[in-house]
């Protein structure tokens, strides 16, 4: 996956997977009780490999409930892994020693999804941002204030912010609070889980010129994840594409977006960059048809599948579907330089 | 509950110079929302879209009455079916909330009790309002989370809010203002956690309540491609106050206000990859704050001395829709 081999990247993920016990995975109860088996173990990550360079900006994006955020917090170090490996700057993170680890946690940081339930409502926002580094000594207490105005101007907040608790301010404010949080301590990797989903279409843009400056300036390594396709092509160098616990595709944002392989990103690209005008929406009030104008290769939403099941966990779904892809699971493969893709057509192509 | 002001069929929603103020300990109370005023017909999606800390989800919580201490309605007129509920007492309020009014709020673990499975935020959901049983409101309460778009409901029906994604956990929250089938629907920022496939799915069960039973819709949104989808009016709002409302297709298409025109200019599909993206420049006022004038004037490019003197007032300049009014001393004309 990484286009520059004699660099190491900061952070990789080797065949990384990440399962959940639910509550009906008892031991006990599931002897007792068979077909509870019925919803056991889910896997939120399956065998997955990624990695990310100093100064690099890889988008992560894909169906909801796919295991974006759960792959997020696994190459953030946020959650431990069930299988597979993560790697900082080539060694083994269980290798390093305790004071390594430490400069590890501090160097990737993380901004989560739900900015509310992230931040302790009892905190103001002077020491939700200011306290980490003068714990870490980043800065000295006398510089607390003037850094936290520094990184509030950053990103678009008004200084006079600094003594409100989180429940006193709008949803966006809260996300960026979240950020700045994120980037007090001088991150070298930032992994950003929908980081702008709650804002407004300028402080989007302000917050991703942000995050472009500080991979320019800082090399800043960035791992994006956002269901919005149009804004994440704007930033990141690359694309990921997320289904069913597995990353189906990735490559350069372009190539991504102007020639997909894989049928579930040629059905995202669709929906994220099909013109939905006016009289589309009036026609849909009179036939009662929206999307079926064109032929879209995936059909439906996701449905349940056995994760034992063999083939293609879209074959359900997928209008491009052959024989074979209902016998073996197409495995993820360079389709051109830099470009992967895991669907059985590829190899027709 | 009878007016006599009222002889047609009241709107499903109507808001009158909505005016809310944050209380202060040792200070006089910040205005944070000044006089918004809008009507949502049965059937009709009206969306508010706007600047971020602008005022729309102080106006949302307090629409079914929602806002908490130091939060205060200080002036104005919300009327459900034509009945007032400013003023009610909060039994009453409860009777209509979740039955006649739903909310989506923004940040959906909020609205999920961390120790209460799917199934029992929906069942109690129902059953607050209606007299059936378990067994019936739990089919009901499975019928609304695969209309919100949620695969497998009966397995999610058993599951813990931290057990869901994001984006399920958004959709049932989604499934839960459905359910009772209520007047008016509410929500701010429900889709934005979801990928296009998904948010379409529920944009669509959108469009078939608003055709099928005539639910109202207030649609809070950062996105304008939903709102080009499912709206039929537009608010937009800056700094507390609505600058611009009218027809979703002409305010998308003409935007008078300096503030709209400035927003559609960010989004970022029509911005080139490889750039700095489109932004406005400088940052809104902070409440408490305003500039004295138009409350634009500090960041809008076509800002002249008596934009910075005079608040201009919300009205329709000559040659434009009836509907659409726009908050400007000098508006774009198409
Ligand atoms: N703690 C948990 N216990 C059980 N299942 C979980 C847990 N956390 C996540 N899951 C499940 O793992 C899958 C992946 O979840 P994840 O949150 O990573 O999805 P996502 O791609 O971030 O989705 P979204 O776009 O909706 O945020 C989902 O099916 C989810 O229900
Ligand atoms: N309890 C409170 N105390 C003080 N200020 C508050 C309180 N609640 C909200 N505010 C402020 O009121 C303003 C409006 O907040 P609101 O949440 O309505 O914004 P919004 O338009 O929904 O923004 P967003 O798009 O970011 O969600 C914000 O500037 C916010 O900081
Ligand atoms: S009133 Fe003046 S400053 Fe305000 S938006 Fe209009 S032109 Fe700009
Ligand atoms: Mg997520
Ligand atoms: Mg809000």
């Amino acid at each position: 996956m990484s286009d520059t081999p004699d660099r190491k990247p900061l952070i990789e993920l080797r065949d990384a997977s990440r399962t959940f016990a639910t509550h009906t995975t008892l031991t006990l109860v599931r002897r007792l009780w068979p077909a509870w088996n019925a919803s056991p173990i889910v896997q939120a990550v399956r065998g997955t490999d990624l990695a990310l360079h100093a100064g690099e900006i890889l988008g992560l994006v894909g169906e909801s409930g796919s295991g974006k955020t759960t792959l997020a917090q696994l190459v953030a170090g946020m959650l431990p892994l069930t299988g597979g490996e993560r790697q900082w700057l080539g060694t083994d993170v269980r290798q390093l020693s305790s004071a390594e680890t430490r400069a590890v946690r501090l160097a990737v940081q993380m901004v989560h999804q739900d900015a509310q339930s992230a931040l302790n409502p009892r905190l103001t926002v002077e020491t939700l941002i200011g306290e980490a580094p003068v714990v870490h000594r980043l800065i000295t207490p006398a510089a607390r204030s003037a850094r936290v105005a520094e990184l509030l101007d950053q990103v678009g907040l008004e200084p006079g912010l600094v003594s409100r608790r989180p429940a006193e301010l709008s949803g966006g404010q809260r996300s960026r609070v979240s950020l700045a949080r994120a980037l007090a301590v001088n991150p070298r990797v930032l992994v950003a889980d929908e980081p702008t989903a709650s804002l407004d279409v300028s402080v989007q843009a302000q917050v991703a010129n942000l995050l472009l400056d500080l991979r320019e300036r800082h090399r800043l390594a960035l791992l994006i994840v956002s269901h919005d396709l149009a804004l994440v092509r704007l930033l990141a160098d690359r694309l990921a594409v997320m289904h069913e616990g597995r990353i189906v595709e990735v490559g350069g944002r372009d190539v991504l977006v102007d020639a997909a392989h894989h049928p579930y990103t040629r059905a995202l690209v669709d929906a994220a960059f099909a013109t939905r005008s006016r009289p589309a929406r009036r026609n849909a009030q009179t036939d009662g048809q929206t999307d079926t104008r064109r032929a879209a290769p995936i059909l439906g939403a996701s449905i349940a599948r056995r994760a034992d099941a063999p083939g293609c966990y879209l074959v359900e779904r997928c209008a491009w579907a052959l024989p074979q892809c209902k016998i073996r699971a197409p495995l993820l493969r360079e389709v051109a330089p830099g470009h992967l893709s895991a669907c059985h057509r590829d190899s027709m192509c | 509950m009878n007016d006599a002001s009222i002889t047609a069929t009241p709107p499903a929603l109507q808001v009158s110079n909505l005016h809310i103020t944050i209380e202060r300990a040792a200070a006089a109370p910040l205005t944070a929302v000044e006089g918004v005023s809008f009507r949502v017909g049965a059937g009709e999606v009206l969306a508010i879209v706007g600047e971020s800390g602008s005022g729309k989800s102080l106006t949302a919580m307090a629409l079914p009455g929602l806002h908490q201490h130091p939060v205060r309605i200080s002036h104005g007129s919300v009327r459900l079916e034509g009945v007032e509920l400013i003023g009610q007492p909060e039994s009453a309020l409860r009777r209509v909330r979740g039955s006649r009014i739903a909310i989506v709020l923004q940040d959906p673990l909020t609205a999920l009790n961390p120790v209460l499975r799917v199934e029992t935020h929906l069942v109690e959901t129902i059953r607050a309002h209606r007299a059936i049983d378990r067994e019936a409101a739990r089919s009901l309460a499975m019928a609304a989370l695969a209309r919100a778009g949620i695969p497998e409901p009966a397995r999610r029906l058993r599951a813990w809010p931290h057990e869901l994604s994001g984006g399920l956990r958004q959709r049932v929250v989604i499934a839960m203002a459905l359910v009772n089938e209520p007047a008016v629907i509410v929500a701010d920022e429900a889709t934005t956690a979801l990928d296009v496939t998904v948010q379409s799915e529920i944009l669509r069960e959108v469009e078939r309540l608003a055709r099928g039973t005539r639910t109202a819709f207030v649609w809070i949104t950062h996105d304008f491609s939903v709102v080009d989808r499912i709206a039929d009016t537009v608010c937009v709002m800056y700094a507390g106050q609505v600058v611009e409302q009218g027809p979703a297709t002409e305010v998308l298409a003409h935007p008078a206000h300096p503030y709209t025109r400035a927003l559609l200019e960010c989004i970022p599909i029509r911005q080139q990859p490889g750039h700095r993206l489109h932004q406005i420049a400088g940052s809104p006022p902070l409440i408490g704050a305003w500039p004295a004038g138009c409350r634009f004037a500090p960041r809008c490019p076509r800002a002249v001395d008596v934009c910075r003197r005079d608040p201009p007032r919300l009205s329709t300049p000559d040659g434009m829709t009836d509907s659409h009014a726009v908050r400007c001393h000098d508006p774009v004309r198409a």
